[in-house]
């Protein structure tokens, strides 16, 4: 903490002697403390509080069927089951789901880095006539919500004989998306201008220049948009939940919350809970290694 | 900002428009196929009935007639304005705690941060899952422990999903799991307010109460707002919970507009209507913008953003 | 700096797609000769039968393969069917609530099966009972056929009676029906609470199960519309009733409380074993025939006993019958084939098999007479047909069944009065009809 104070202060404050600072500096000191303190006490009441969902979720999905209905609710099972992963994902065509996600999740993620990139090089790198005004439209675009264009959208996709494929949930990706170009834009704006015209004076074409210069420099920020487009794209519920009907091509979303309307009769809670947790697992193993990402993810779309 | 004259563009300025023009293009490609067109597509189909299954038939103003006089429709988007109401400060308020308590020098404020930003990258669907076990009315931690501590005058055995008003609020409380997201925007942005600020009021004799309002609030208030935006776009838009836990009940107290919407066109294959209730749903969230802006005009001090 | 592998990810996810190109350049391959066949109706007992009879099928018709889907959302969600069939992908055949035909007749969901009856040697509409058969048709043509039928009754568990003081012999059905009053008296007299003041016993829950404003109104005498001027009548006196029924008894027991015992004893995803009338904590059960077989499989232990719907007053036993249909949803990839299923599981052979597994009944009126395929209990149930009320057929039923539905649980929670309710289901599914006028 710094110790700069300011100047009128000093002149119109009377000479403090060594005592008084040595007591304020103990009283910031316990002030301090205190503050940690609770604090402490705070942040901790929180995450309990964020995290016993699923604390409950892993309690519940090793239960067996049995005890699914003690009352008084018991905080950990009197006969813990693991099997109830392996049962779980049994009795949901798991494997084929996760399949299907991760397909169209890397599809999207594909398509976004590349038309993101595209987009944001043309809107940061190249100096053309109307670049500014152009681009104030594309931040009018990212509050358009979704629901006005969600039949017109079903209806195209229906008229390509696009339904219950993957295609209507990849293909958009393809095309950059107001948000991401927004953030890359940032980051492309903080490149020295002076790199790319030394390069396009060397004979460089745009694409070479966005190739060989670009693209090793916007790694981080592309790791950024991969990471956001991709759980997105895993979590999504709405967009399989009318494009996809055989269940075969489901996605883990969908797939989990039909098969458990469909079969209630053989899909327990317990069972539920452990492919919920299976479902969350890949996202919080991405999220530990890369929180980096995701931190700066979270601060760079938010600066205007 | 290059000033356009069309008859006065160098040979290097056309070039330079070409080459952005094509570099942009995928963007201008998806914002003519998914934005523009779809509004129009919208606008003309809001004047027939449609089931999508034959061709459409037009009748004029007899849409927009209805969705004035439809009670479900009224139902449906108070529902939705309620939980705007609710979830969107509370989400903030929540937010901001919770970056104060993530910003004071405690050692291990990275493992804190990690558990507290981990829910809100986790599928809602899941998280809709874990509800209904959670508030079971017997067997359901949540009321156990509720009516253990006497709280809310919850007996045991309250079924919360069986009120209305107490379904909204499941749903709003489900809502704050994903606070952990504009917490980490709030703490960045405590983090770019110098210290020397908060030197100085406590040198005038400020409070620490004192300086947060008078401080940290206003030079987060474009934070703040770009936060409320987001927010009441996303809550504009909620469909998730309400499809899986509440399938819109009791009574209706759950059937948000997004549902309501998806159940027009996909169910009751109704599509002429429910692209005139989408353009409702699209002016009122340009209505909304559009008040934020103007209110934040007053509250809002752009001095820290670079 | 670390990319989190970001290379090696690109290069899988790169493949990985490639691979999906191909995989949905095919979509989901449907051979010549398959017949798909989507039911919404996915209870144990129900997915059985309708196996069962695509088995018969397609031992019969070798040259042909029928395969069943189960569609999600519930017996009454019919999304994932527009959607489908809206998006080229449809099913070849759909398992439907009869009542709601004409309504999606109307909106084009559904093929007209006029050019497939005419080829065919005998006139097919004799083979039905006739109200299935008006339930097939709009604007005088055919859009399925009709499946089973059904018939409600109350059943009640005798031993919770005797528990209460009560004398189970008063429900017997050769005193003919009991009155509502009296049942509710009953009733009243079974409920229990705990010590919390949650309830762990309750005599009937008139909205719960078969209970629904249409038993309640057809129990009335309510006739739904007034053809000659073309108007719904949801606030005749006989649907004020109704709702009305609801209304005081709900107010009576604090329909919270009620919705709290609901989702304890039967929660979401629970298993059809622990459901609260074979668990012994609801005494009285508004229910159909098909209750016989899942009494059968799932409560085996439970003594229990049936007898008529209650009335207002007087000695004519009332019931009322619905059921299933098969149709042809528009585009659908194999007409012929679907004609061919259509017609033999709406034959006596799907009909006989149908019947036996799901003690439901048919609809092909030959099946009737022969004793053979009812239980002792079930007899029951066929001598109630001939005098079984059915609500009429309406291009709106649909939308008029989840109006009614949004008022009674406006009435249970009493946040409007009956009449205030029923003014709404006009307001709402009038403007609906209008299209359909003169009918």
């Amino acid at each position: 903490m710094s110790s700069v104070v300011s100047t009128t202060s000093t002149i119109n404050k009377p000479p403090v002697d060594q005592q008084t600072v040595a007591r304020q500096r103990q009283r910031r000191a316990m002030t301090k403390l205190g503050e940690s303190v609770v604090a402490r006490v705070i942040l901790i009441a929180t995450c309990v509080l964020f995290l016993v969902p699923f604390y409950w979720m892993f309690v519940t999905a090793l239960k067996p069927d049995a005890e699914l209905s003690i009352f008084p609710p018991e905080l950990w099972p009197r006969a813990v089951q693991w099997g109830n992963f392996l049962a779980a994902v049994n009795t949901f065509p798991f494997w084929t789901y996760f399949g299907n996600t991760l397909v169209i999740t890397a599809g999207v993620i594909i398509g976004s880095i590349i038309s993101n990139l595209f987009v944001a090089y043309g809107f940061a790198c190249i100096r053309w006539p109307g670049r500014d005004l152009v681009f104030y439209i594309v931040l009018a675009t990212v509050f358009i919500p979704l629901p006005v264009a969600l039949i017109p959208l079903f209806d195209m996709f229906a008229y390509l004989h696009w339904t219950n494929t993957f295609l209507p949930l990849i293909v958009p990706a393809f095309f950059s998306s107001s948000f991401y170009v927004f953030m890359l834009r940032q980051f492309l704006l903080q490149i020295p201008s002076d790199l790319l015209d030394a390069a396009r004076i060397d004979g460089a074409s745009e694409l070479q220049i966005l190739w060989r210069i670009i693209f090793p420099l916007a790694r981080p920020a592309l790791a950024i948009v991969a990471i956001l487009s991709g759980i997105a794209a895993w979590n999504d519920f709405t967009g399989p939940l009318i494009y996809l009907q055989d269940d075969t091509l489901r996605t883990l979303s969908v797939g989990l919350e039909t098969f458990r309307t469909v079969n209630s009769q053989d899909v327990q809670v317990n069972l539920l809970m452990a492919a919920s947790l299976l479902v969350i697992v890949p996202t919080v193993i991405l999220f530990l290694f890369c929180q980096r990402f995701f931190v700066r993810g979270a601060i760079l779309g938010s600066i205007k | 900002m290059i000033a356009i004259h069309p008859r006065q563009l160098s040979p290097l300025e056309r070039k330079n428009l070409r080459k952005g023009l094509f570099f942009i293009s995928p963007w201008i490609i998806g914002v003519l196929v998914f934005t523009f067109y779809p509004i129009v597509y919208s606008i003309v189909l809001s004047f027939a009935r449609y089931s999508g299954l034959q061709p459409p038939t037009w009748i004029g103003f007899q849409n927009y007639i209805r969705l004035f006089g439809d009670e479900l429709m009224r139902q449906s988007l108070g529902n939705t304005m309620a939980y705007i109401s609710l979830a969107v400060p509370i989400g903030i308020v929540v937010a901001i705690l919770l970056a104060l308590a993530m910003n004071t020098s405690v050692r291990e404020v990275a493992v804190y941060r990690a558990a507290l930003y981990l829910p809100s990258v986790l599928p809602l669907f899941a998280i809709s899952f874990i509800f209904i076990v959670l508030i079971n009315p017997k067997y359901g931690i949540v009321n156990y422990a509720l009516s253990g501590f006497g709280l809310f005058g919850s007996p045991a055995g309250t079924d919360y999903l069986a009120d209305p008003t107490s379904a909204l609020l499941v749903i709003v409380a489900i809502a704050q799991l994903g606070a952990g997201n504009a917490a980490l925007i709030f703490l960045a942005g405590l983090r770019s307010i110098p210290d020397t600020l908060y030197e100085a009021a406590r040198i005038d004799g400020a409070s620490r109460v004192r300086s947060f309002f008078s401080i940290t609030l206003p030079l987060l208030s474009p934070i703040i707002l770009f936060n409320a935006i987001t927010a009441i776009g996303a809550g504009l838009q909620t469909f998730q919970q309400a499809y899986i836990i509440t399938k819109g009940g009791p009574n209706n107290g759950t059937l948000f507009y997004m549902y309501y919407l998806y159940d027009t066109a996909f169910a009751q294959a109704q599509l002429g209507y429910a692209c005139a209730l989408s353009l409702l749903l699209f002016v009122i969230g340009l209505v909304l913008a559009l008040v934020l802006f103007t209110v934040a005009k007053r509250f809002v001090n752009y001095e820290l953003v670079s | 700096m670390r990319q989190c592998g970001l290379r090696a990810w690109l290069v899988l996810s790169v493949l990985i797609s490639l691979l999906s190109v191909l995989l949905t350049a095919c979509g989901s391959s449907r051979a010549p000769n398959d017949v798909v066949f989507w039911t919404t109706d996915t209870g144990d007992i129900d997915s059985q039968a309708q196996q069962q009879m695509l088995d018969a099928f397609n031992q019969a018709n070798p040259d042909l393969h029928a395969r069943m889907v189960k569609v999600y959302g519930g017996i009454s969600n019919i999304a994932p069917l527009v959607t489908a069939v809206r998006g080229g992908t449809g099913p070849d055949v759909f398992w439907l609530d009869r009542f709601t035909m004409s309504q999606f007749a109307a909106i084009g969901l559904l093929q007209e099966l006029d050019p497939y009856l005419a080829k065919e040697s005998q006139n097919v509409s004799q083979l039905y009972l006739p109200f299935a058969w008006g339930e097939t048709q709009f604007q005088g043509h055919t859009y399925g056929l009709p499946m089973d039928t059904d018939a409600r009754v109350i059943y009640y568990n005798k031993d919770m009676f005797k528990a209460a003081g009560i004398d189970p012999a008063i429900m017997d059905p050769a005193n003919g029906p009991i009155t509502i009053d009296k049942l509710k008296e009953i009733a009243f007299k079974i409920n229990h609470k705990e010590a919390n003041g949650a309830y762990d016993k309750i005599g009937f829950i008139p909205w719960d199960n078969q209970a629904s404003p249409a038993t309640w109104g057809l129990d009335f005498g309510a006739q739904y519309i007034d053809k000659k001027t073309c108007q719904l009548t949801p606030t005749e006196p006989a649907m004020q009733n109704a709702l009305q029924l609801v209304y005081d008894w709900a107010k009576e027991m604090d329909p919270l409380k009620v919705k709290a015992f609901q989702d304890t004893y039967q929660p979401q995803n629970a298993p059809p074993t622990q459901n609260y009338f074979y668990n012994g904590h609801l005494a009285m059960e508004l229910s159909g025939d098909w209750e016989l077989s899942s009494l059968k499989k799932y409560a085996p232990n439970l003594n229990w006993g049936m007898t008529y719907i209650p009335v207002l007053s007087g000695s004519t036993p009332f019931t009322w019958s619905g059921g299933f249909s098969v149709v042809m949803p528009t585009n659908a990839n194999n007409a012929s084939g679907a004609y061919r299923l259509i017609r033999f599981m709406a034959g006596p052979e799907g009909q006989r098999i149908y019947t036996k597994v799901t003690a439901h009944m048919p609809t092909y009126a030959e099946l009737l007479k022969d004793s053979s395929l009812y239980s002792a209990d079930h007899q029951f149930f066929v001598q109630m047909l001939s005098d079984s009320h059915s609500r009429p057929p309406l291009p709106v039923w649909s939308q008029l069944w989840d109006a009614f539905d949004t008022a009674n649980q406006k009435v249970i929670l009493g946040v409007a009065t009956p009449d205030q309710a029923l003014q709404s289901v006009y307001n709402r599914v009038q403007p609906q009809l209008q299209q359909f006028c003169p009918l």
